[in-house]
């Protein structure tokens, strides 16, 4: 079980001391002690194509990096004979896309979420995955996710996870639809959003009721005419501000990352989530331009993509796998409150990272001039 | 951020230059500041000028108007720019009413007590601002301690978070210590001979506030002002937590630019006018302020100085030039 999700979004505590500090480059700097190292005893016969050496990866941050570690990197650093340092704390995808342009990253593998993914695929940062080496024959399309959007040339999805309805109890007793979340006049209260425009344009699409079949292309325009109205009720803050406020029950609905809703709702607090219209992406791990040991990042990703593995990471963090051996691992209890299995899927949608990566910067200066008015 | 504090008006009178030293050590006396003015220039001069170059040029790096433009025709940025300002003042004159009684008390209490007492008005500045910021939004929550207690009492809870009055609260808290220990100087190093010839005419101790200690404070509550009024303008931390949609402040703007949407060219131009909208303002302040304090009684309205307003008419007689502290921001 997690308390930190992996998509805690750049504006974090972190971020916020580092400003404060002026200490910009303590995240670069300092090298995280947890990773796994293995000492290259036991490699097996992939490790010669490997080549050994050390492989930066960079996450998310927190108990997440943790939890990749152990499910992902102790056995593939095993198999490989190959070090993958995890960084500490989480990385800015802003500095992420300057270091790879002036030939300084520090990284050669970043854990990325869909909706920074069309980013840095548009921003030209990211290597191709060589499917000599990274064989997405595992991935099948899942329940309602098309094979086109989990395999891509530059990143294959790992795993899945979303943004369900979520409530507070002492409002409502039930909340089953974003146009319920958007009904201030039945449900009185604070809402709360994340502070980024992917996947929030297309839950107030849902909220202004659009068909999931119809989302993309975004009616950006639409999009932002039903934002208009949630705005004057709403607060759009980073994923660790949300948590904080929904559990001071300031914040009644929203669309707070559903492993922070399940960690609440653990701690006893009244809140609840629905699995219709749940907005799910995934996260995929990709290799950086220029990253210094590329060949030895390739068959780490390859590596990560077994069943066993991903599975040991869904156990952890209650995040959903993508291979179709792994999901046949998992029981009929788990397959029932997880992202993009066959019993939640429903009326769930997929980010389209692609709409982003071609609409990403105007639409996402737009959202920014938006949040200011 | 970083501000110089010009020393208390009475410290620091150069002596006549020591006897039996030439005029040659004399001129080489501008190497000593060479250290400190390689440390101005390459660690504030050089970034605020890549900070200009910066907001001029877009993405591709060709020049542009483009960010200011931007800035200045949505009506959002307008909004947030002036309510940077108006709360950057309003902090100032809240920390000056309540500052300067605290300051007053620290600087007339015994000296044991009076350690105690600044102890207590910097032992915050331990914690760290976000810490603190983060407690407000706990006391200030709907379920928080300020609001049971308001329905323990009877009342209705209402919303306390996510308000300009939160962001005002924070700010004030963050910014105290900037007024208090300027004033504590002043009065500290003040003749207090002239209070006591005060009473001993028999004027009532209001009398003496406004007549005597108030305008002899009036440096320090100056350099308070103008401390405060920067460091709060520049808040970033508190109205991010606080302040919500109708309490962001261009701190905010200027960081989601930069950190969530890697925008730096506008995150620039909107550093530029948030230096240049502090530095008119501050100007401002001095042009009006100009000399009217010294000529004030209560009562009587104020009048400039000679007449009118102007940067030469600020020394009045038996009072010292008063010190407005340089600032770089």
């Amino acid at each position: 079980m997690t308390t930190h999700s992996p998509w805690d979004r750049p504006l974090t505590r972190r971020s916020a001391l580092t400003l404060f500090s002026a200490a910009g480059a303590a995240l670069t700097l300092s090298a995280c002690a947890g990773g796994p190292r293995s000492t290259g005893a036991g490699a097996g016969p992939a490790a010669s194509t490997a080549g050994g050496g050390e492989v930066v990866y960079a996450g998310y941050g927190g108990s997440y990096n943790d939890a990749v570690a152990q499910a992902y990197f102790e056995p593939v650093s095993a198999q490989l004979g190959v070090d993958v340092r995890v960084v500490d704390g989480a990385f800015d995808i802003p500095r992420i896309i300057s270091a790879v342009r002036s030939g300084t990253a520090e990284f050669d593998i970043v854990d990325v979420s869909d909706h920074d993914y069309g980013q840095l695929v548009n921003a030209g940062v990211l290597e191709e995955l060589d499917p000599g080496v990274v064989d997405a024959g595992g991935i099948a399309d899942s329940a309602f996710v098309p094979r086109d959007l989990l395999v891509t040339a530059h990143g294959l999805s790992s795993y899945l996870f979303s943004k369900n309805v979520m409530w507070n109890t002492e409002v409502a007793d039930s909340m089953n639809s974003w146009a319920d979340v958007w009904d201030v006049q039945r449900y009185p209260g604070k809402r709360g959003f994340h502070n980024y425009p992917q996947m929030l344009l297309e839950t107030a699409l849902l909220a202004d009721g659009v068909p999931v079949a119809q989302i993309y292309p975004l009616d950006v325009d639409r999009a932002f005419a039903a934002l208009d109205r949630i705005k004057p009720h709403a607060v759009f803050l980073g994923t660790s501000q949300l948590e904080n406020l929904v559990a001071q029950g300031e914040i009644v609905a929203g669309n707070l990352t559903l492993g922070r809703v399940k960690a609440l709702m653990e701690s006893g607090l009244p809140v609840r989530y629905s699995w219709n219209q749940a907005v799910t992406e995934s996260n995929r791990l990709v290799v950086l331009k220029g990253a210094r040991n590329r060949d030895a990042a390739m068959a780490v990703v390859a590596a990560t993509l077994q069943p066993d593995r991903q599975v040991a990471l869904t156990e952890l963090t209650g995040y959903s796998p993508t291979l179709t051996a792994a999901w046949d691992q998992l029981d009929a209890a788990a397959l029932a409150d997880l992202s993009g299995s066959p019993r939640t899927a429903g009326e769930a949608l997929f980010l389209d990272y692609q709409w982003w990566a071609d609409n990403g910067e105007a639409t996402t200066a737009r959202f920014q001039d938006w949040l200011a008015g | 951020m970083s501000t110089a504090v010009a020393a208390p008006p009475h410290s620091g009178r150069a002596g006549p230059p020591p006897a039996g030293r030439g005029p040659r050590l004399r001129n080489r006396v501008w190497l000593l500041v060479l250290p400190a003015l390689l440390w101005v220039v390459v660690l504030h001069v050089l970034p605020l000028v890549t900070m200009v170059q910066e907001s001029f040029l877009d993405d591709a790096g060709a020049v542009t108007l483009g960010n200011y433009t931007r800035l200045f025709e949505n009506s959002g940025y307008l909004a947030v720019m002036w309510r940077t300002l108006g709360y950057a003042a309003a902090v100032a004159l809240i920390c000056a009413v309540l500052g300067f009684p605290l300051a007053y008390a620290i600087a007339r209490s015994r000296p044991r007590v009076r350690v105690l007492l600044t102890i207590g008005v910097i032992s915050p500045f331990v914690i760290s601002s976000l810490v603190r910021t983060f407690s407000w939004q706990v006391l200030l929550a709907r379920n928080g301690p300020l609001n049971s207690l308001l329905e323990t009492v009877g009342f209705a809870p209402v919303s306390l978070l996510f308000t300009p009055a939160a962001v005002l609260i924070g700010l004030v808290h963050l910014s105290l210590p900037l007024m208090v220990l300027p004033i504590v100087n002043t009065l500290r190093s003040m003749d207090w001979a002239v209070v006591r010839s005060a009473r001993s005419m028999g004027a009532p101790w209001t009398t003496i506030m406004t007549r005597v200690v108030v305008p002899i404070a009036l440096p320090g509550i100056e350099v308070g002002l103008v401390l405060v009024f920067v460091f709060a303008g520049a808040g970033f931390v508190t109205p991010y937590l606080l302040g919500g949609q109708d309490g962001a402040m261009l701190g905010v703007t200027i960081e989601a630019a930069v950190n969530r949407f890697a925008d730096w060219g506008f995150a620039a131009a909107a550093g530029v006018v948030m230096t240049t909208g502090v530095v008119v303002a501050l100007a401002l302040y001095r042009w009006l302020m100009a000399g009217r304090w010294s000529g004030w009684r209560p009562g009587r309205p104020w009048t400039p100085a000679g007449g009118r307003g102007g940067w030469p008419a600020r020394t009045a007689p038996g009072r010292p030039p008063p010190s407005v502290a340089p600032c770089t921001v």
